[in-house]
């Protein structure tokens, strides 16, 4: 399985590393530390993540490579990876 | 007193000159040498940020390479392309800490640049089959009109992390960390022994 590093093209799958889910959000701060809505939040954002079927936004990383983190659109089902693309810009491709 | 200071190769106890493998007609098609003494400095900064690029230009004489896996060169001098912000400056050895002192007196703050000459063991195929006997270990594309000489990339062999540089026809450099240079030493000679393979005195 090749997988398109943003900067270095086409590469074998052992030079990659899964490193998570690129659609969650880091919590905004809230007014009150002690704010429980906001403990829940951290603990969605820092555990909780979804299993979807189809496509999905992750986080990767070329780390036998050029050590790049970047983001890719892959469908979990198929293993088919729509689109790759650096950290700052908007993956294409999928039925997203 | 032993001197700390005097740099002892990573391949020492193993390095043996001479005519090793398969016999084969026409002799050996893969010859081996540990490149040393060698300085390198690892250059980090941004390439849109004159201040760096400029410093680069007077610290080693050449332009940053920005495409991937490209090589520039000036003199004997070679600045390999590893990550978007990241270069490798490799050449005969100027002396302790004189290649780094360049970098950072031209680059000032602009540049994170480390020596790295310690820490690295380069090993040199070339021949016939240098190719082939990398093709066994590193999932690269080594098509001869594709890995071509000037290019470099970075991937693994044997589940080490190694730097593949091609400087020349049929000729390769093998960089891996210091202490995996035994293990890849007799990773590649291991993998050149059907095809004979020769082993030359050590040179830059
Ligand atoms: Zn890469």
């Amino acid at each position: 399985m090749l997988i398109k590093c943003p900067w270095c093209g086409d590469r074998a799958l052992q030079e990659f590393s899964y490193q998570g889910d690129a659609t969650v959000q880091r919590p905004a701060e809230p007014a009150e530390p002690t704010d429980a809505k906001w403990d829940d939040e951290w603990y969605q954002f820092v555990y909780l993540r979804d299993d979807p079927k189809g496509w999905h936004d992750e986080l990767w990383q070329h780390n036998l490579g050029c050590r790049k983190h970047f983001k890719a659109r892959r469908n979990t089902v198929t293993h088919e990876i729509a689109d790759t693309g650096p950290m700052n810009e908007e993956l294409k491709g999928g039925d997203k | 007193m032993v001197d700390l200071t005097e740099r002892v190769s990573a391949l020492a106890a193993i390095y043996e000159t001479g005519t090793f493998g398969a016999t084969v007609d026409g002799g050996p098609s893969v010859a081996f040498s540990e490149r040393r003494p060698l300085s390198i400095v690892h250059v980090a900064g941004k390439p849109d940020d004159k201040a760096f690029s400029d410093g680069v230009k007077t610290a080693c004489g050449c332009d940053l390479p920005t495409t991937p896996g490209d090589i520039a060169t000036s003199g004997d001098l070679s600045l390999v392309w590893l990550a978007p912000e990241r270069w490798l400056a490799v050449c005969p050895n100027r002396g302790s800490g004189v290649l780094e002192a360049a970098f950072r007196d031209a680059c000032g703050d602009s540049g994170a640049i480390i020596d790295v000459s310690h820490g690295r063991t380069v090993i040199r195929l070339s021949g016939a089959n240098a190719r082939t006997v990398l093709m066994k270990g590193a999932p690269l594309d080594f098509h001869k009109k594709v890995f071509t000489p000037g290019r470099a990339a970075q991937s693994a062999i044997s589940q080490c992390g190694t730097l593949i540089t091609c400087p020349a026809e049929d000729t390769f450099d093998v960089y891996v960390f210091r202490a995996f240079g035994q293990h890849m030493w007799e990773w590649l000679t291991d993998a050149a022994g059907e095809f004979g393979y020769s082993v030359e005195t050590p040179a830059t």
